[in-house]
């Protein structure tokens, strides 16, 4: 298996998680790497996403994972769609990154941040999560890791991640802001970040 | 202030950015943006648009950009920060261009151009624009009869545009800086497919025509689909679009001369590409896009003559490559199993348009009901189990036997299916019915559109015999099918009535959810206008809004297919023989396909 990790920004941090998954397979053919097909009827590539992203959100740590001989970075930049561009590539065993990773760090910039952040540290802080049955409120408190002020519109923030995802988005629409721009720095899984725990796996 | 993404549902359809675009920082004297009056997810998927794109950006010094209609949350978003509409590729104020081109693909887009426009700041009438705003221009179908438009455009393309475009911009460099009206005359006298309304008088008496000039607006027809600029290229945005896949256009014209199709009648002749030709642009265009689905389009795909030979080519290639193929457009009787073999078996869907064969024969709907069920039979001993089947309603000459007959045909389905079927799966079928809509250039063009209470009686008849079998059952709103019929056949007397229903708010008039009926007949009485006249049967000798334009089919040709049609003569295909219905005398139908035995 190779996992590429790829920067996803600005057109592309506009299109869902579903669209950017179309959008991977079609720069892998366009690419004519060598990706595994699924077998029956309805054959698809056999390709694995990190978790989602929130609409608008940037990130420098997206990975993909899939089944097949690597493809050269530089051959893949070739024929990308515009705001995706792959940093690195690790072939490894199995890794199903989307279930490991646990905490992800966030630089968020909004006027004003470094003040309101403190109300992150509120027990509970709660977030209303809406989904078809209707909005819930749920408190986040503890998937909220740490954060650090960069200056006073700039903030990181490590949140959670995974399984157990919080969307910082949903923090910042909690304050009241909708406008404000969020780029993913990094994911970990445990205390090692993603490239070196794929470092460690590497084949 | 609010972010894109916090303010609009698929903000990535308003920020360009797709992948496969040209260059746009080459150096430009002429800035054409082609805007579509719909939404970006119908808009991307059109194929004609895709084509002007890449022939206009292929051309020195002309950029070429695009402009969908957006939904009502980006106006929210573009007012709040005082924005105007402007291009995707270099976010320019559609005033800032040269021309602007609007594609009008189906009559039901027309309150989208007052849309547009109004959102770009451009005033609607070519009168208020004067000298200080673009060329607004029109092209695609809709051309061939723009007088409910004509005071809205200050040029109307008809017909094919990749020869003529290019030399008319070129023309537009040369006399760039010369006042609008000359260059509109220019035009209007050195390119025979332009038409400047303004420039061409025609009287009306009420909604009726009563003179027009003797010279003619000729329909631009490319001759040779082998040698016409096609790109090998193809945008591909970054999220889903109503046909998501690579398309490539197999021929253009139908041979088949069905009576009620004004697609059949005004992209004729038969003109094919040869199918060596259509393989390279196929792997080209997934090669280039990477989609993994491809699409053989054109009016009729099952009557390609090389569609064995490109196949044979296609199938294998697909089969290696993951591409999935799809083969829409089939008549009942070009459908073929093997065009589904290792394909997925989903829904068919076929047009049987009428429900008896009297009046399959006066639509010349050259099919037989032994075709029907011959072809579903085979379908179904593929596996399919799923099938649509599309109907018209409100046909000449129709009575209630041809309505039990659609109720019929779908009951023989069902039948077949239980004494046939291979899948395990439950039947599911759907029957559609539209109304009948007469239009321009149609052997039908001097028909009625049928009235309210006829349509709804035979909807009731329908309705209720198909809720006792479980066959779903779908038909369209009569309202939007009649402003459909008034828009395709009014003249210039409804053209102030289609402004005043766009400033009391329609828009989105195809999408069924937006249409607003009620603002266009408000309009219409509020100006006095009678909408019965206009949709109402009209004389063979009656000068109507459109004769100025000549198609390349002759007159005295539709008269000949209606005669035939209440004698319920049916006219064989083109490959067949030449009904010679015009085209012939410009020496194309022989000349212009491209597949070696396409005569037999």
């Amino acid at each position: 298996m190779t996992i590429y990790k790829y920067n996803k920004m600005y057109p592309q941090s506009l299109s869902g998680h579903v669209d950017t998954l179309r959008t991977l397979m079609r720069i892998f053919r366009r690419a004519k790497a060598d990706v595994t097909y699924s077998k029956g009827y309805n054959p698809h590539m056999e390709i694995f996403c990190s978790p989602a992203l929130g609409l608008g959100t940037e990130s420098l740590c997206e990975y993909v994972a899939v089944k097949g001989a690597p493809c050269a970075i530089d051959i893949l930049n070739s024929v990308s769609a515009p705001g995706i561009k792959f940093v690195a590539s690790f072939t490894t065993d199995d890794v199903n990154i989307a279930a490991l990773v646990t905490s992800a760090v966030y630089a968020v910039h909004c006027a004003g941040i470094a003040e309101k952040q403190q109300m992150f540290w509120a027990k509970p802080f709660n977030i209303v999560q809406s989904s078809k049955e209707g909005d819930k409120i749920k408190d986040v408190s503890s998937k909220i890791f740490g954060v650090e002020v960069v200056d006073k519109d700039d903030i990181l923030i490590k949140v959670a991640c995974g399984n157990d995802n919080l969307r910082p988005d949903k923090l910042l629409q909690t304050l009241n802001s909708d406008d404000y721009g969020i780029v993913k720095q990094q994911m970990f899984i445990g205390e090692l970040t993603v490239d070196e725990y794929l470092s460690q796996r590497t084949m | 202030m609010t972010q894109l993404f916090n303010a609009v549902q698929k903000p990535h359809q308003y920020t360009g950015g797709e992948y496969g675009l040209p260059d746009f920082n080459k150096k430009c004297d002429v800035r054409f943006c082609i805007c579509v009056p719909d939404s970006y997810e119908v808009g991307m998927s059109n194929l004609g648009i895709r084509i002007l794109y890449y022939l206009l950006n292929q051309q020195d010094g002309v950029v070429c950009e695009r402009c969908f209609a957006p939904w009502e949350d980006y106006v929210e978003y573009l007012n709040s920060r005082g924005e105007k509409l402007c291009s995707l590729e270099t976010r320019t104020s559609l005033a800032q261009f040269d021309f602007v081109g609007f594609s009008l693909q189906y009559e039901m887009c027309y309150s989208n151009v007052f849309y547009m426009l109004n959102l770009a700041g451009i005033p609607l009438t070519c009168e208020e624009r004067g000298e200080n705003f673009p060329l607004i221009v029109a092209g695609g179908p809709c051309a061939v009869n723009m007088e409910p438009m004509y005071k809205y455009f200050d040029m109307i393309f008809v017909g094919e545009g990749e020869s003529p475009w290019p030399r008319i911009l070129e023309d537009y460099k040369k006399m760039k800086g010369v006042r609008k009206s000359e260059f509109l005359r220019y035009v209007s006298e050195n390119y025979s497919c332009i038409y400047v309304p303004s420039l061409w008088n025609i009287e009306y008496e009420g909604d009726v025509v009563k003179s027009m000039p003797d010279r003619k607006v000729v329909r631009n027809i490319e001759k040779d689909l082998n040698t016409v600029f096609t790109p090998d290229k193809q945008w591909v945005p970054g999220l889903e679009i109503v046909h998501d896949r690579a398309v490539l256009e197999l021929f253009r014209g139908c041979a088949n001369g069905c009576r009620f199709c004004q697609a059949g009648i005004i992209y004729r002749p038969v003109r094919e590409r040869s199918a060596e030709k259509s393989f390279e642009l196929c792997k080209k265009l997934l090669e280039f896009t990477g989609y993994n689905e491809l699409s053989l389009n054109s009016l009729s795909t099952g009557d390609y003559s090389g569609l064995d030979c490109l196949l044979k080519q296609l199938l294998p290639y697909a089969q290696q490559n993951n591409v999935k193929l799809n083969l829409p457009s089939l008549r009942l009787d070009t459908f073929r199993g093997g065009f589904s073999v290792g394909n997925r078996k989903s829904s068919l869907t076929f047009a049987p348009e009428a429900g008896t064969q009297r009046l399959r024969d006066v639509i010349n709907k050259n099919i037989t009901e032994d075709n029907i069920m011959s072809t579903l039979e085979e379908a179904f001993r593929q596996g399919y189990s799923s099938v649509k089947l599309y109907f018209m309603i409100g046909l000449p000459t129709e009575t209630a036997e041809d309505i039990e007959g659609i109720y019929n045909i779908a009951r023989q389905v069902k039948s077949l299916y239980s004494r046939t079927k291979m899948s395990k799966k439950p039947l599911r079928i759907s029957v559609s019915c539209s109304t009948f809509i007469p239009k321009p250039f149609t052997p039908f063009q001097w028909e009625a559109f049928d009235s309210r209470e006829n349509v709804s009686d035979k909807l009731d008849y329908l309705r209720e015999k198909f809720r006792s079998q479980g066959i779903a059952f779908a038909y369209n709103d009569y309202d939007c099918s009649l402003m459909e019929a008034v828009l395709a056949r009014g003249g210039r007397s409804i053209a102030d009535a289609m402004a005043e229903a766009f400033r009391k708010g329609a828009r989105f008039d195809a999408w069924s959810e937006y249409f607003k009926g009620q603002l266009y007949f408000d309009a219409f009485d509020k100006l006095g206008i009678d909408i019965s006249k206009i949709v109402g049967a009209k004389d063979v000798d009656e000068l109507l809004p459109w004769d100025f334009v000549d198609v390349g089919v002759d007159k005295s040709f539709l008269v000949r297919e209606r005669n035939k049609a209440y004698l319920q003569q049916t006219t064989p295909s083109c490959t067949v023989q030449c009904n010679a219905c015009g085209l012939h005398k410009m020496g194309f139908c022989k000349s212009t396909h491209g597949n070696a035995g396409w005569q037999k």
